[in-house]
């Protein structure tokens, strides 16, 4: 069969079952499975796994002609082991009819089990290549064929993406270099590469040189096979499942596993149709691995040549839907491959001086090239002292460089590792983030000890928590601002807290610490909520009638009550927005005016949200100018509506008996450093929120505020409880406080205290301390740890990190976390 | 033999490398600030000597310039408490609490 064809075909049933295997794991992962697979938020992959045994069919459909000649022409051996397998899918198809396994998907072992069963198919399928493939002849391996190849890679990766540097540093938000700052960053990270790229060099001739002691040439191809999936493995584990949160061993399984059969599967395809050198003589282990992609001079020097618009493009093609660079550095790795296969067919088609190399001359610039990328980091050191200019300080300049420089990006997180008290923080870290298997029982959280009959009927509450919402993109919080005209109008008339922030980066432990009012085990989720849940307390407590939006967090989390109306039910959760919602909550509440109890009305959209971002038509930039267009474009529409609203609660009178509040579950990264969307991090621009409190007439005379102390996402149910009449008690450092206090009360003293900050989706956390002016990340995901502090402008300004600022907030974070801890009764395995 | 011996020889020299490589990228930075600057931090001291000693240490600490105001101001020493009060606001002219007593408001 044509090598292009059968290229397809096992491409296509890879993708069937790798995308099976990558179901399993995500509905595994329970932050992923309870935030993306269960409430559906990617339209067509519920759809695909519903349809996912009959899907099988079609991969039986496109193999079968891949494996007729074989079955009609091979040999005994060939003809058997290519039936069997036919026979065995069948069988399976059969049973997947009768047991569509992909629907029962979740958070349990069994899953797991699953994600490694689903590869046995390919992985047969690879064997059965291997044993119906033609007979070929290796010679062995040239001695400089290896390091050419290895250090022209190195070359020609480090140059593409150091030709990016231009098309990237205005459009990164954040990065300002200067050039001497810039040529220092360009130095180390081409003496990076030399020294990765001689590692792989030296890997690969000490894997080939032990292969060589075997009499048959293919042991050679065997090695370099099962370096390849060394290295797949490597980086599965150390770039995917870390960002994925899963634990070390079961990590390690996964990733070999999926690597052997990667691995397995483009080498069937390799020895089906192994490539002929141009020179006719027979090819060796490299030729035949690079098989499958094997093209000819022309494409490989214009490949070389297109290196930097590849990495452009796949960078561009993943940057906004990225999970914290995850997709970026797979993007990395594709763009390494291309560049080590290209050099390596190149450097057997080249002659002269080149091709005179000998193995040893290979070895001794290889080692020189480790030496110079050893040196590489001390002597940036020197420069910057030598200079005396502080901000040629190395650790700063390329931690900023590494956002332009997607490559030498990948190189450092490949390179570093953690010890001593790092590590043994990080480890902590780990330990207490993204429980999932853990029974823990809830916490009652109550803040008062029963309701008592309030002095006055409880105000009407409003809650808009626009998901992803940036407080700098309202004119509020920013007079750069002009497109949000309803939410400076609602300012004026409200208390615009300065400095607030979320206790949680991301949804799924944001929305539900507010309603808790407090720090949660870092579990999603502990259940029944029920006795956490604060905010229903309050409601069920002060006999409000409830709206609130259908959302996958409101329908686990809140328990169904007659007193609830649901909005935007025939709506999809990543189609809610405000104008969706308000328009029917008017309709609710015109339907129901006569009803006397006070309304809670709640509602996140999710219009700001990277994910539905990435279907709005393309805004122009010059509609928004120095904004990200398309998110000020929506933020505008979700201000228009928000002042719609406003009008109709004026018109109707309930403006005055209400308390409306708008707010964010966290903020998000657009273009700050190269980062996009929100993902497990918690960078200033994603924990810094909107607040903006209205309250009625006759309680914003009763009550005092300091609208520039910190505020938190966790102290709004408490403030709900004071100003219905519940005067709330404190219940400790992981709770919050009424923002508004009795007029004449001194309002709450924060000053000196500290809050702990946490990912939702990582064992990432901060501490935030001298009134929100420093926030200090440990991020264990990483294994990094980032300072930044308020400037007099506002902005938030990355530091470097002392040893002062590590040892308080290090401690401080492990106090706190410990507290939770002991809250839940939850004790980490050694 | 000799072969044998060669290539044992190259994957041991590889693997050193590979491992002083590592080593050299291993981040482990210290933690242990001391006591001192630790506990200005924490539990600052409440005497003036003492507050302007860690203030020494730690110039942008707002926190500590504000309680070694308050101390000023309890030893009568207005203006320089004020001054104080000054440099807080000049690092944070956002803070309205800090503004406030700046200008001498409760």
């Amino acid at each position: 069969m044509n090598r292009i064809l059968l290229g397809i075909a096992r491409a296509l049933n890879a993708a069937y079952f790798v995308g099976t295997c990558a179901y399993c794991l995500l509905s595994y992962s329970s932050f992923a499975y309870q935030q993306f697979i269960k409430p559906q938020l990617v339209g067509w992959i519920p759809d695909a796994a519903a349809a996912h045994h009959q899907w099988f069919w079609l991969t039986v459909l496109v193999t079968l002609p891949t494996l007729i000649p074989a079955v009609r022409r091979g040999t005994a051996t060939q003809r058997v082991a290519a039936a069997l397998y036919l026979a065995a899918n069948v069988g399976l198809g059969l049973w997947l009819l009768v047991n569509p396994v992909l629907l029962l998907a979740g958070p349990n072992t069994r899953t797991l089990v699953l994600a490694v069963l689903c590869l046995v198919p390919p992985f047969a399928l690879a064997i059965v290549d291997h044993i119906t493939a033609p007979r070929t002849v290796l010679r062995r391996i040239d001695g400089p064929r290896l390091f050419v190849g290895a250090a022209g890679a190195s070359i020609a990766v480090w140059l593409a993406y150091v030709l990016l540097i231009p098309w990237y540093l205005p459009r990164t938000v954040g990065v300002e270099l200067s050039w001497a700052a810039l040529a220092l960053a360009v130095g180390v990270s081409l003496v990076s590469h030399l020294l990765v790229f001689a590692l792989v060099y030296l890997i690969a001739a000490a894997a080939v040189a032990l292969a060589a002691l075997v009499r048959h040439v293919q042991a050679e191809y065997w090695a370099l096979s099962l370096l390849c999936a060394a290295a797949l493995a490597f980086v599965f584990h150390r770039v995917v499942a870390s960002a994925l949160s899963f634990q070390s061993a079961e990590s390690w399984v996964l990733s070999g596993w999926l690597s052997v059969v990667l691995v397995a599967i483009w080498s069937g395809v390799a020895w089906q149709h192994p490539a002929t050198p141009p020179d006719g003589e027979s090819g060796d282990a490299i030729d035949l691995w690079f098989s499958p992609i094997a093209p000819g001079s022309f494409v490989v020097a214009l490949g070389l040549i297109l290196l930097p618009v590849i990495a452009l493009g796949l960078r561009t093609a993943v940057a906004y839907l990225d999970w914290n660079f995850l997709l970026q550095k797979l993007g990395v790795c594709l763009a390494w491959a291309l560049a080590l296969c290209w050099a390596s067919l190149l450097a057997r088609r080249l002659a002269g001086p080149i091709a005179a190399l000998s193995r040893r001359t290979g070895d001794r610039l290889a080692v020189a090239m480790v030496l110079v990328g050893l040196a590489g980091a001390p002597a940036a050191t020197r420069v910057a002292a030598w200079s005396g200019d502080a901000t040629l300080d190395p650790e700063f300049v390329l931690d900023r460089y590494s956002a332009l420089d997607g490559s030498y990006q990948l190189l450092r997180s490949l390179l570093k590792t953690n010890a001593g008290a790092d590590a043994d923080l990080y480890r902590f870290l780990k330990a207490h983030s993204t429980l999932g298997f853990i029974s823990a029982s809830p916490v009652d959280v109550d803040f008062v000890d029963r309701f008592r009959p309030a002095a006055a009927p409880p105000p009407h509450v409003f809650l808009f928590i626009v998901d992803s919402l940036r407080r700098d993109y309202l004119s509020p919080y920013n007079q750069a601002v002009t497109f949000t005209p309803a939410a400076q109008a609602f300012a004026v008339e409200s208390v615009v807290f300065e400095r607030a922030f979320t206790r949680y980066g991301a949804t799924g432990l944001s929305v539900p610490a507010l309603w808790t009012g407090g720090m949660m085990l870092h579990k999603q989720y502990v259940e029944p909520f029920a006795p956490m849940n604060a905010l229903e307390k309050l409601l069920d407590g002060a006999g409000y009638r409830r709206f609130m939006s259908d959302d996958h967090l409101v329908n686990q989390l809140f328990r169904p009550s007659p007193a609830t109306t649901m909005l935007d039910q025939q709506v999809d959760e990543m189609d809610h927005t405000m104008c969706g919602t308000v328009s029917e909550l008017q309709a609710r509440l015109d339907a129901t005016a006569a009803d006397p109890r006070p309304i809670f009305a709640m509602t996140r959209p999710l219009q700001l949200h990277t994910a539905r971002l990435v279907r709005d038509p393309e805004t122009p930039a010059s509609a928004y100018p120095g904004f990200v267009p398309g998110y000020a474009a929506q933020v505008a529409a979700l201000d228009r509506c928000l002042g719609t609203f406003i009008g109709y609660l004026k018109k109707t009178g309930l403006y005055d008996h209400s308390v409306v509040i708008l707010t964010s579950d966290h903020g998000e990264s657009l273009g700050e450093d190269g980062r996009w969307g929100h993902a497990y991090t918690l960078y200033p621009e994603v924990v810094q929120i909107p607040l903006i409190i209205h309250l009625p007439p006759a309680l914003r005379s009763a009550v005092t505020t300091d609208r520039s102390a910190v505020a938190l996402t966790t102290d709004i149910t408490p403030t709900l409880y004071a100003l219905a009449g519940q005067p709330p008690r404190h219940l400790g450092t992981l709770y919050g406080v009424p923002l508004f206090v009795p007029a004449g009360q001194p309002p709450p003293v924060r000053r000196r205290a500290s809050f702990l900050l946490s990912s939702s989706y990582g064992p990432v956390h901060a501490m935030l301390r001298h009134n929100g002016r420093s926030l200090y990340i440990a991020d264990a995901v990483q294994g990094m740890d980032l300072a930044f502090e308020m400037r007099a402008d506002g902005r938030m300004e990355r530091l470097t990190l002392t040893d002062v600022m590590r040892t308080v907030n290090r401690r401080l974070m492990r106090d706190h976390i410990g507290q939770i801890a002991a809250a839940y009764r939850f004790t980490p395995v050694p | 033999m000799k072969q044998v011996f060669a290539a044992v020889l190259r994957l041991v020299v590889t693997l050193g490398i590979l491992g002083v490589v590592l080593a050299v990228n291993r981040s482990q930075s210290g933690d242990e600030a001391s006591a001192d600057t630790v506990r200005c931090d924490v539990e600052p001291p409440r005497d003036i000597g003492g507050l302007e000693a860690c203030l020494a240490r730690s110039p942008r600490d707002v926190e500590l310039m504000l309680d070694l105001a308050a101390a000023y101001d309890a030893a009568g020493r207005r203006d320089d408490a004020r001054a104080q009060y000054g440099r807080a606001v000049a690092i944070d002219p956002r803070d309205a609490d800090l503004r406030r007593r700046l200008d001498g408001r409760p």
